[in-house]
């Protein structure tokens, strides 16, 4: 059977190609149309994408066919029976963080699963791999030289790693709730063998005694996190106060985007828009990215899933 | 309902989804054969058939039905026996 792509120009992509239709031929034709759907230069930051993921992958156990399997079992495992709930009730199945907490992520081998799935989905899913893209080559460029940078809820750390090899950005920081994600973006780190490292505290968004006097960031990150919360509105209001004057935030949320722990369901790009409006900031900028295979007016249309960029800026006075 | 009204019921319901108003479907056909049967409209089919027949389908059992035939096959033995 012919290879999906082109080993030579991208040798990255074709070893992760591979090696999921090892674990799942049946996925070829979705794998094909969604990168026909790629341009060069999008092409392009998946492989750069891909080969951090393949060496984060040689450094877990099972290597790469694990991640595979992961990542088919996350599609077919996890979000299908929630697509299915959601196409049923127009409602996300849970919405109480402390329902997750007990279905979700104490469960410490279905959560790393997840985890390494999700990690394969960052540059499999166009929505993700786009959103990664808008990080890295219109955000963190446009930051001023020596911008100190927050990021909350790093997880497995990509965007942590993304921002450590752009020369310009100053000082790094990591919260994160969990102590298994804080050590999953160390580690990251690490394996990448980033050009410098962060300060990483365990930090629960909402908790304000948790905050020291000093905690005041030219840029904050916070990407697939608010629809983890029972209250994002809160999350976003904090987000303000930890931001300097003048400073920015860089949010992603995905509307209508079905997953366990997902508690807080966006309808609408307008409505994550608003959301970061209310908090406080200026919305600088705002784009939606829609699902692999789908038009942006489909989604809007069938309620399907895209994840929304906010850039954000907190008024300098 | 017969294996034949099955079908049809299938092919009335995918072709409301996929905007395919004479949609033909045979025992052979698979979703690569069909505009439009990708996995989103998939889901929503199987939902459509869930209201439309009151039957239950989990999620295990609609992630790979290889042909139209192996679906009609699935919903026979979910509906009562006439
Ligand atoms: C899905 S991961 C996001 C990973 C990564 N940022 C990305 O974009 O793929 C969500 C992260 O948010 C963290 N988190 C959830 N609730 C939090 C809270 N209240 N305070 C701080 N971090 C939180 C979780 O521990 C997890 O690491």
């Amino acid at each position: 059977m012919c290879k999906l792509m082109d080993a030579e120009q991208f040798p990255s992509l074709a070893r992760l190609t591979e090696a999921i239709l090892a674990v799942w031929p049946q996925h070829r034709r979705y794998l094909q149309s969604n990168f026909a759907e790629r341009d060069t230069d999008m092409l392009r930051h998946s492989e750069r994408l891909t080969a951090m993921i393949l060496r984060l992958a040689d450094s877990t156990e099972g290597g790469l066919p694990a991640l595979a399997t992961d990542y088919r079992f996350l599609c077919e495992k996890i979000i299908l029976p929630e697509e299915m709930h959601f196409r049923r009730t127009n409602a996300y199945r849970l919405t109480r963080f402390d329902d997750a907490l007990e279905q979700v992520y104490s469960r410490k081998e279905f959560m790393t699963r997840y985890m390494n799935g999700l990690l394969v989905s960052d540059v499999i899913w166009l929505n993700h791999c786009r959103c990664m893209k808008h990080y890295a080559d219109t955000f963190l460029p446009g930051l001023p030289e020596g911008a100190s940078l927050l990021e909350i809820g790093p997880g497995h750390g990509l965007l942590l790693c993304l921002a450590a090899e752009r020369p310009g950005i100053g000082e790094i920081t990591a919260w994160d709730v969990s102590e298994a994600s804080l050590d999953a973006s160390r580690h990251s780190l690490e394996v990448l063998e980033a050009k410098r490292t962060a300060s990483f505290r365990q930090v629960d968004i909402f908790d304000r005694s948790q905050r020291r006097e000093n905690d005041l960031f030219d840029a904050i990150v916070l990407s697939e996190v608010l629809e983890h919360l029972e209250d994002p509105a809160a999350a976003l209001s904090a987000l303000f106060d930890l931001t300097r004057p003048g400073g920015r935030v860089w949010i992603n949320v995905p509307a209508n985007s079905p997953a366990p722990d997902h508690l807080f369901l966006l309808r609408n790009a307008d409505e994550a828009t608003a959301l970061v409006r209310n908090a406080g900031f200026e919305v600088v900028e705002s784009v939606v990215y829609p699902m692999s295979g789908v038009t942006l007016e489909r989604a809007k249309r069938e309620a399907l899933t895209v994840n929304c960029v906010v850039v954000g800026r907190r008024p300098a006075h | 309902m017969n294996r034949d009204q099955i079908r049809s019921k299938i092919a009335e319901l995918l072709g409301d989804i996929t905007d395919n108003d004479d949609l033909a479907l045979t025992d052979e056909t698979t979703a690569d054969d069909v505009d439009g049967w990708d996995s989103v409209n998939h889901v929503k089919l199987i939902v459509a058939l869930e209201s439309a027949l009151k039957i239950r389908f989990d999620s295990d059992e609609i992630t790979a039905p290889d042909n139209v035939g192996a679906l009609v096959d699935l919903i026979a033995e979910k509906l009562p026996s006439a």
